[in-house]
């Protein structure tokens, strides 16, 4: 069982899957354009093979623990949650500046926690600046409201 | 000639001047706090460069490049914590040297140290990017997969750890290069009905992603283990020696600035093999020197606990890598390694392609950075000794839980500017978890970088090659008409087996070792 704990393992299974999906998808191509990618596609199965039965010979091959997937979860986990709730409000047309500042005083509360006004005026600072980089010096259509780009004209 | 005088009659206007000098300052700031590194400064500016002048792109790149690994030796002095990785073997002499009370003598002789590493780099690039370049017009199809080849094998290859992962990044980025239509037959290739896919994934947010993003899910599991282990910062140690190094000491330090500056540009040149491979040949080979020539000495520190040419080796070694490392890049079109992948993705924002006809097309431009080059590590200097007490203080001025949402966010605002679509953004955020899983799986960048840069070369050459060939797979090795192309593959061949050769070494090492315990016992 020492094996399922390996992180090597659960790569090698992963780039594996990898490589069957992506010759399955290969194989609809047309014919001169399929022949690249499924050579591609059967050496990553090929070499996942390899690392899946180096991973299950090795004795120091790096192995999952709960305390590393508490942190993963709690840091890592967090941002990408985070980030992907922004873009996500982008997507639908909330406007840049609004998600920008829940999003980063977010993530500044969830980092340190402690007061939400201190975290909410430290995210609008850094969003003022990041705006101002790229909306005003550098002339970047940030996706903004209709409002605010009446605004600032 | 004329496109030298070109080039430096650019690099002399007073904005490009100021964009140099930015980029050399924003270089030493970066650098200086652990944590972030020059893929993390270069992932941020690159979108900005967007609205930029070509010139004052390039040039604000090249300070930038130039100017990091100092930044990173800042607090491996001060603080025993690498700014960048290529700072990893000063902190132990250069933290050394700083507890006994000369953090001054320790900080002037990384400096200068790196001033003479870079400089000599330069040079190389003078010399050696134009008539590479040059070479390098004669390849046709056939040539240019094999050095395709080459640089992808070199990276692996040269990564060393597991050659499996190496290869399967490789690979992923390969198959993520062969996205959109197909350049044969315009066949959609993995778009799934997605026309942003079409062109292929967006090279910038990608890179934003793999650098940026990836840096900003490393710096908050960081944050997350420190606060877990409750470690607090240590009083900083107040500079109140010299840092200027006195005639004595230069003198001393001559032969270590010679010979880890050579290893820096050999090791630069070459793609793949990079920065810390360079810092520690030059590190060890140094200290072979040292242990028989100065310790036990009176006055002389042991190895490992101050020694000057602790810092000035690695010093001079990882900085004669940078410019080095752009003589593939700029005369072949191959990164030497990942800062100089994104400095591809700078050029081609402006409409300029690295490799040979870069000196054709552009010739102004290529000389202008290699000038650039030139012009930094001559200037970076001064800069770096000016600055260095703010920067000091910088170490711990700057708290983690601002900094990891403001690089998130100029991070994928920056993918957005790419196309000025929201579908950049989620490609960055997607290359940045993705690079993050690759991180804890231990599978290296550096080959997807390059696979991602040269995938579509490869595929293109490789079909072209065969069709001229009518589909002869002997023609990559074919030792009369492709001579060049022979040698590329079996440069390729050597660089991939190499750690085969060194597994098996190491095996009949270790069975011998294992015969000899066993003989005594036995007899």
């Amino acid at each position: 069982m020492t094996a399922l704990r390996r992180i090597d393992f659960w790569s090698a299974v992963t780039f594996f899957l990898l490589g069957v999906v992506v010759i399955s998808l290969a194989s609809a191509f047309d014919e001169k354009s399929r022949s690249y990618p499924l050579f591609l596609a059967i050496a990553l199965c090929v070499l996942s093979a390899g690392l899946l039965v180096q991973g299950l010979v090795s004795r120091s091959a790096k192995t999952v623990d709960r305390d590393e997937v508490e942190i993963v979860i709690s840091g890592p986990g967090v941002q990408t949650l985070l980030w992907t709730v922004w873009v996500a409000l982008l997507s639908v047309g909330a406007g840049y500046l609004g998600p920008s500042v829940l999003v980063v005083g977010s993530i500044i509360v969830a980092l340190r926690g402690g007061s939400p006004a201190k975290s909410l005026l430290q995210s609008l600072a850094i969003v003022a600046v990041v705006f101002f980089m790229f909306y005003v010096i550098f002339d970047i259509p940030l996706p903004v409201l209709d409002i605010v780009d009446e605004i600032l004209g | 000639m004329e496109a030298v005088l070109s080039g430096f009659e650019i690099l002399m206007r007073p904005e490009v001047l100021a964009f140099l000098l930015v980029g050399i300052v924003a270089g030493l700031v970066v650098g200086s706090i652990p944590g972030l590194n020059d893929n993390i400064a270069f992932a941020i500016f690159i979108p900005f460069s967007f609205s930029m002048a070509p010139t004052f792109a390039l040039a604000l790149m090249v300070g930038l490049y130039c100017s990091t690994a100092i930044g990173g030796s800042i607090p491996a002095i001060m603080v025993k914590v690498p700014g960048t990785a290529s700072a990893i073997m000063t902190t132990i002499d250069g933290n050394a040297m700083a507890q006994k009370g000369m953090p001054g003598k320790a900080i002037g002789i990384a400096i200068t140290s790196s001033v003479v590493g870079g400089f000599a780099s330069s040079l190389v690039l003078v010399f050696l990017a134009p008539p590479l370049a040059k070479f390098a017009l004669r390849f046709g199809y056939v040539e240019n997969f094999a050095l395709g080849l080459l640089g992808l094998a070199s990276v692996v290859g040269l990564l060393g750890g597991n050659i499996f992962k190496g290869l399967i990044a490789a690979a992923v980025g390969l198959l993520v290069a062969t996205v959109g239509l197909s350049l044969e037959t315009g066949f959609p290739r993995f778009t799934f009905g997605v026309a942003n896919l079409y062109e292929g994934v967006p090279f910038l947010p990608l890179l934003v992603g793999l650098f940026g993003v990836t840096a900003v899910l490393e710096l908050s599991e960081e944050w997350v283990r420190e606060r877990r282990a409750g470690r607090r910062a240590e009083a900083l140690p107040r500079i109140t020696d010299r840092l200027i190094l006195d005639y004595a000491m230069v003198k001393r330090l001559i032969p270590t600035w010679i010979s880890c500056s050579a290893i820096g540009n050999i090791i630069g040149v070459i793609p793949g093999a990079g920065m810390l491979m360079a810092i520690f040949l030059g590190y060890e080979r140094t200290s072979r020197v040292y242990k028989r020539k100065y310790e036990g000495r009176p006055g002389e520190p042991k190895w490992g606990e101050g020694a000057p040419e602790g810092i000035a080796a690695p010093e001079a070694a990882n900085n004669a890598v940078v410019a080095s490392s752009m003589v593939p890049l700029l005369s072949l079109g191959i990164p030497g390694n990942s800062v100089s992948a994104l400095f591809i993705a700078a050029l081609m924002i402006h409409g300029m392609m690295p490799g040979p006809l870069l000196f054709i097309e552009h010739s102004d431009i290529a000389w202008m950075i290699i000038l650039a080059f030139v012009l930094a590590n001559l200037v970076m200097g001064p800069i770096a000794l000016g600055l260095v007490k703010t920067l000091t203080g910088m170490v711990y001025r700057l708290s983690k839980e601002l900094l990891i949402p403001t690089i998130g966010l100029l991070c994928l605002s920056g993918a957005y500017s790419d196309e000025n679509a929201i579908f950049s953004i989620w490609v960055a955020l997607i290359a940045g978890v993705v690079g993050y899983a690759f991180r804890k799986m231990s599978i290296p960048h550096a080959p997807i970088i390059l696979a991602l840069v040269l995938g579509r070369q490869i595929e293109d050459n490789f079909s072209n090659s065969l069709i001229m060939s009518q589909g002869d797979w002997l023609v990559f090795v074919d030792p009369v008409n492709h001579p060049i192309s022979l040698a590329l593959v079996a440069g390729a061949a050597f660089f991939m087996l190499g750690p085969v050769f060194s597994w098996i070494r190491q095996w009949v090492r270790k069975r011998m070792a294992r015969g000899a315990a066993e003989v005594p016992a036995g007899s």
